[in-house]
């Protein structure tokens, strides 16, 4: 038995128990940290009782008095009083409203440049932009024996005058006219949709309608999509209008002859009050407004 | 670096523009009008009384000119709201202006300037944006004051169509008078508005179809001259005509290329008619159609590649278009009757022609591609279109059928097919051909 005691004796001081004990010592101070952090929590103490807060009611102007005006007390016993900076008001970004306001100083317009000396017979004309003419797009090749398509003809409405010879030359394709009417309201609509009534779109439209002159005959007149945006006030009157393509504004005359045009249709003080629901206002005030012609062409 | 700025800038535009614009609306308009625009072209201030009546001809001109466009309007001067002097003195007062219903405005002066030549300024200005949109000025002798009004007449017209304008331009016709079996004609020459008119011949022999130049101050014609039918070339500057080549058959229908440089015609020989072009600088001829049909009126399309003609060739007289080198031959009209004398617009899109039918003329345009024709004006005989230099307005001729008091006169009209006029000439005129603009 001793012999057996020793020999554990023995292998504990030679290393043989080293790992078990190891483990055992690690065990106490995970216990050990258990215990020093939970138990605290074992015990619930009671809630802190709510303490009553004394709110002294006072007058706010007599707060804001004090705090803005120096206390001539004060001052007078610690020493001398102070003199009162003189209080500047910044008149770049406070307007004074009590002063007349200056009239807007609007740049002069340039002076027009003159025209160097003329050959007193011939009157040379100012240099015009050198615009290459447009080539006209390739036709494809037509059989001789096909007959021109009525389709081809549909894009020509009232605006151009086509007389009608004796009889008629080919079966009058039918034109569904209205159908396209239609089609283009109902696309309008979509865009519109979310806030505003087909009826308030018409409404808005044929308001614009009398003032916008379109440049019927002119080249591609059809193709002259004009975007522009309209800011509105809240009275319905149109304050100001952008033409939003300006690169192509300043490089095509026809398109800047139609972006005009356009702008004009909004600036028309027939037109320039716009049929718009003032309920919606928050809506219309700022909008996009594109004049298409192509179908009237 | 770069690249992450460029982030950052794509990520700030991303996360702001939606923003910014979100609420935006969008509508669309698809329906306006065609009609004439307002437009109040006042009379101009003069510094001197020399000048007063130089300041009430040249806008007068120019009032006359952008109305018989039948694209403006011209304000009543009874309802100016301001004077010459007063626009001059104070500016253009908008509202005021605006009240007349007018859109825009054409204001002016002449002056003596510092070196005691003549001066005219010229402003037009955009009454509902308050703008101004041109401002030019022109300093020349008091005699060229017409020129003047055309020029700025072609501004205004540019400025507010985007569109080249036609007023600064001449057209050359046939002048007619006497009996109809002894009907003197005459080569003339006049501006578009019918002002100073001249004769180019004597009436000694019979002139017909002349053609301007496209480029040139050159006109080509028909002529009997001499007992024969030949196409000749006559030189405004110098007042020279000269017969082109000396070809076997008849020559006739001559029309210049795009570029001035070449003519193109008709010259029939043994009963048979094709079509020919001479390179006026070397004056080499080159035959484009060889077919057994009558083949004549050629007429160039803009970019030179293609001619339009009328031909027999399908049984009845039709238009056809062909390449250059006289291939690609392919007829664009088919209605009843009989097609002549097509020309193609300056500006490529359309062919104007004489069409007749059941003993009446038409004048249409047809798009080069045989689609859209369209018959504008009709009468007991009209014929001969041809294109102003902006391709907007045809001028053509109309004839009475009154035997020996038969009359001729000159008219234009609009592409839309509105906006006929009376083109006034001194005696009856036929075969008006448009000039390009003035040089």
């Amino acid at each position: 038995m001793n012999a057996t005691i020793d020999n554990r004796q023995n292998e504990f001081i030679s290393g043989n128990m080293g790992k078990p004990a190891l483990i055992s010592i690690v065990f106490h101070v995970v216990v050990f940290a258990l215990a020093t952090m939970g138990l605290p929590y074992l015990v619930e103490e009671p809630e802190p009782m709510e303490m009553a807060i004394t709110v002294e009611l006072v007058d706010l102007a007599e707060i804001s008095q004090t705090n803005l005006l120096d206390d001539p007390q004060e001052n007078e016993i610690d020493e001398a009083p102070a003199e009162r900076k003189p209080v500047y008001n910044n008149t770049e970004s406070v307007p004074d409203l009590l002063s007349p306001r200056e009239p807007e100083v609007e740049d002069i317009p340039e002076p027009p440049k003159e025209k160097p000396k003329i050959d007193p017979t011939l009157i040379k004309k100012p240099p015009k932009p050198k615009n290459k003419p447009r080539k006209p797009k390739p036709v494809p090749p037509k059989q001789i024996e096909e007959k021109p398509k009525e389709e081809d003809q549909k894009d020509f409405t009232s605006l151009l005058k086509s007389l009608t010879p004796d009889e008629p030359d080919q079966e009058p394709a039918p034109k569904p006219v209205e159908a396209q009417s239609n089609q283009g309201q109902t696309s309008q609509v979509a865009d519109f949709s979310k806030q505003m009534t087909r009826s308030e779109l018409d409404d808005l439209n044929r308001g614009v309608q009398p003032c916008w002159n379109v440049n019927a005959g002119g080249k591609n007149a059809e193709s002259l999509l004009v975007s522009l945006r309209v800011f509105v006030n809240p009275d319905l009157r149109v304050r100001e209008v952008q033409i939003l393509d300006q690169l192509r504004y300043n490089a095509d005359t026809h398109f800047r002859a139609a972006a005009e045009a356009a702008r004009r249709a909004l600036l028309n003080p027939r037109c320039s009050t716009l049929r718009l629901p003032s309920e919606k206002y928050e809506q219309w005030k700022v909008f996009k407004y594109t004049f298409d012609p192509s179908q009237m062409l | 670096m770069f690249r992450t700025l460029l982030s950052i800038l794509t990520f700030i535009a991303l996360s702001i523009s939606p923003a910014a614009f979100a609420q935006e609306m969008e509508a669309t308009i698809t329906q306006g009008t065609f009609k004439p625009r307002p437009i109040a072209v006042s009379s101009f201030h003069a510094d001197n009384a020399v000048f007063e009546k130089l300041a009430r001809d040249i806008p007068a001109i120019v009032r006359e000119n952008l109305e018989r466009s039948g694209l403006f309007r011209p304000i009543n001067s009874n309802a100016f709201v301001q004077t010459p002097d007063s626009i001059f003195r104070e500016g253009v007062r908008f509202p005021e202006w605006r009240a007349t219903g007018t859109e825009t405005m054409v204001s002016g002066s002449v002056v003596k300037d510092d070196k005691g030549r003549t001066r005219v300024e010229f402003r037009l200005w955009d009454v509902l944006s308050e703008q101004q949109l041109i401002g030019m000025a022109y300093t020349t002798t008091p005699q060229n004051w017409r020129r003047i009004a055309h020029i700025m007449s072609d501004e205004i017209y540019k400025r507010l169509t985007g569109e080249e304008g036609y007023f600064d331009t001449r057209i050359v016709y046939i002048s007619e008078n006497g009996p109809a079996h002894k009907r003197v004609k005459r080569l003339a020459i006049m501006d578009q508005d019918g002002a100073n008119h001249k004769y180019l011949t004597d009436g000694s022999y019979l002139v017909l179809t002349p053609r301007f130049s496209p480029k040139t101050q050159r006109i080509t014609y028909m002529s009997y001259q001499g007992g024969r039918p030949r196409v000749y070339l006559y030189d405004i500057n110098t007042g020279r005509h000269e017969v082109l080549g000396a070809f076997p058959g008849m020559t006739f229908a001559p029309r210049f290329s795009p570029d001035g440089q070449s003519i193109v015609m008709s010259i029939a020989k043994n009963g048979n008619t094709d079509i020919f072009v001479m390179n006026l600088n070397t004056r080499a001829v080159k035959r484009m159609t060889s077919n057994r049909a009558i083949e004549t009126s050629p007429s160039y399309s803009p970019d030179s590649r293609r001619i339009v003609f009328e031909s027999d060739r399908g049984g009845s007289q039709q238009l056809y278009i062909m390449n250059v080198d006289g291939s690609g031959v392919n007829r664009i009209t088919f209605g009843k009757g009989r097609y002549a004398n097509p020309v193609w617009s300056p500006r490529g899109d359309l062919i104007a022609f004489t069409r007749m039918h059941k003993g009446k003329f038409y004048i249409g345009v047809i798009r080069p591609d045989g689609s859209g024709e369209r018959l504008i004006t009709n009468a007991y005989h009209v014929e001969g279109p041809s294109w102003s230099p902006n391709g907007r307005v045809l001028t053509y001729f109309k004839e009475t059928p009154a035997g020996d008091h038969r009359s001729a006169r000159l008219y234009t009209i609009d592409i839309t097919g509105y906006n006929e006029r009376w083109l006034k000439t001194p005696k009856d005129g036929s075969d008006p051909a448009w000039s390009p603009l003035n040089p």
